[in-house]
């Protein structure tokens, strides 16, 4: 891939039904209270988040990365269209965020196929050179037969990370995930404060969500994060977690024998399956090493990209030793609650049904 | 025995909060109780004439004036940091109340913003500062808030009761025994009235459930009411 323009991609599913506020903070003591111990209203279930996944994808690009949809699969009740007005809360969350409808929650094979012809038409929207490299885990749905066969249809070189190791060497469970979490929980914290009755608005997780995605996903630049996860040009970047398993000795890349691919992908070499699933992808990444350089890869659907500013790395909030620190406490409070606001002229968010 | 840099921040608690329990609440932080109990005057009495007595050592009244007057002096900067974390704690018992607890994190931001609506001293500039950025900082705090307040990090149990205005309007299903009838009565949607204007009162055995339901409705069971309830289902089990 040297000699080629190419985009590396990281994708995972995160769900967003699970990072609900745990609810644990400063309590008084009843003893001190010197009355009922307080208890916690017991919130109605939030019919709109029942089952809630977000297909979160980052890439070394930084001026892709605003543009990358970042799907949500918003299950509803018996998996129906939702209502208007939960349909216009998805729509003010605006652009890159796409609402897919009429799933079950989750990813599938089908949803799989789907998202990486999306994927392609923007990237090549936005690049119509670039080879695609999509990092993947070993979740059933990607290494399923139909999603590796679509894969190489749509020209899509696809990378997976090795079973049991995605804490080590994917840059979203590394780096994103965590933060992510923290920051939706600390979103609902803070309205459950504001509520006169301490209980969540219906609905309301759609902000919290999209404005954290987008405060920390869609506006940041992470190509020095997946070079430290190894997903880049240069191996001194690693992090030293990584180093520390590799040495210093620089990485070959090597076509897996069955029993290697059995290994890293967590299955069992023998069964039928993997002997097809090996098959088609040694044979993908035999013909990718053979295409010669001027060959362009398949191009996707071009659409018009709105004009967004490119990602900006992560800068940690620093104080600074000269600076007046009034500036650096009130930067700090408004950096908290400007966090994830929606910059202006951006298109609605993308909904469809599937 | 209290010192004399307690006496003098307490009684700038009290002068700055115009609160005696206030500042008597410092002084039992401090891990002293100089106040010998006594049953016959009110305590807050106690706390004042001891805060008068105080006031007539002059080493401290001198100290009161400087520190009122200086707000970069050490005994102000605690009295003015006692009085904002007092602040903190009054939200996090206002918010318990309503049922919910304050992570550390929102209790440090609502410390910051107190202090960004006041002068704040010199030597109190740097830590607000370390809190917007070190971790370290931030947990000491809530160790400090948990020590002083006596508060503790945890969650608060559920409520799993229904809301009285929950039974009233949420759909319920009750079975029980009328006396004069061998019928079982089912409610659907219960609406306790229906009993009254159906005639069917409860019988000995049945009663005492029935009168929880009855203390619902503020000990007025036996009003007159229309069927209006709409929805709500009545019918007789042979």
């Amino acid at each position: 891939m040297h000699n080629r323009t190419f985009v590396i991609l990281n994708m995972d599913e995160f769900s967003l039904s699970k990072p609900s506020s745990r609810a644990s903070g400063l309590v008084y003591s009843p003893k001190v209270a010197r009355r009922a111990s307080p208890k916690r209203q017991l919130a109605r279930p939030d019919r709109t988040n029942t089952k809630t996944t977000l297909v979160a994808v980052i890439t070394n690009e930084p001026g892709l990365q605003p543009v990358l949809p970042q799907v949500v699969l918003a299950r509803y009740s018996q998996h129906a269209v939702p209502p208007i007005w939960l349909q216009h809360l998805y729509h003010d969350s605006s652009f890159p965020f796409e609402f897919w409808h009429g799933t079950a929650g989750g990813m599938t094979v089908e949803l799989f196929m789907r998202w990486c012809t999306r994927i392609r038409s923007v990237i090549h929207s936005f690049n119509n050179d670039a080879w695609i490299v999509l990092i993947l885990d070993c979740h059933s749905v990607h290494l399923d037969i139909r999603s590796v066969t679509h894969l190489s249809r749509l020209g899509i070189i696809p990378v997976f990370v090795p079973g049991k190791l995605t804490w080590l060497l994917q840059a979203l469970d590394v780096y994103v995930f965590a933060e992510l979490r923290a920051n939706i929980r600390r979103r609902e914290a803070t309205e459950r404060l504001q509520a006169a009755n301490g209980l969540p608005a219906r609905g309301s997780w759609v902000e919290h969500v999209t404005r954290a995605v987008r405060s920390i996903i869609v506006n940041r630049d992470w190509s020095a994060e997946l070079e430290k996860v190894g997903a880049g040009l240069e191996h001194g970047a690693l992090r030293s977690a990584v180093r520390d398993y590799v040495g210093h000795e620089p990485i070959l890349p090597a076509l897996p024998l069955r029993q290697e691919l059995g290994l890293l992908l967590n299955r069992r070499p023998n069964l039928a399956s993997m002997h097809t699933l090996h098959a088609y992808l040694l044979r993908y990444a035999l013909a990718v090493r053979n295409f010669h350089p001027l060959v362009r890869p398949i191009p996707g659907a071009l659409e018009v990209l709105p004009e967004v500013p490119v990602a900006l790395p992560h800068v940690p909030f620093d104080d600074a030793e000269d600076a007046p620190w009034d500036d650096v406490v009130m930067g700090y409070l408004n950096a908290r609650e400007d966090e994830g606001a929606l910059p202006p002229g951006l298109p609605g968010a993308r909904q469809i049904v599937v | 025995m209290v010192d004399f840099r307690c006496k003098v921040v307490a009684l700038l608690v009290w002068f700055l909060s115009r609160d005696v329990r206030l500042a008597a609440y410092y002084v039992l932080c401090t891990g002293k109780s100089p106040l010998e109990p006594d049953m016959t005057i009110p305590l807050e009495w106690s706390w004042g004439l001891l805060f008068l007595a105080w006031l007539r050592e002059e080493a401290v009244t001198t100290a009161l004036q400087h520190s009122i007057q200086d707000l970069n002096e050490k005994k102000r900067c605690i009295a003015d940091q006692f009085l904002v974390r007092s602040l903190i704690a009054e939200y996090i018992l206002e918010r318990n109340g309503v049922g919910e607890t304050v992570p550390t994190q929102e209790a440090v931001q609502r410390y910051l913003r107190y202090w960004s609506y006041r002068p704040v001293p010199h030597r109190i500039q740097r830590r607000l500062v370390r809190l917007t950025t070190s971790r370290n900082s931030k947990r000491k705090f809530g160790v400090l808030m948990r020590q002083e307040w006596l508060l503790q990090c945890r969650s608060l149990q559920i409520d799993r009761g229904l809301a009285r205005s929950e039974i009233e309007v949420v759909a319920s299903f009750y079975r029980f025994s009328v006396e004069n009838s061998s019928a079982s009565i089912c409610f659907l949607s219960l609406d306790l009235l229906h009993i009254i204007d159906c005639g069917f009162f409860p019988s000995e055995a049945g009663g005492q459930e029935i009168c929880r339901v009855m203390n619902i409705f503020d000990g007025e069971p036996y009003r007159r009411h229309p069927f209006s309830c709409v929805g709500s289902g009545l019918y007789l089990r042979s």
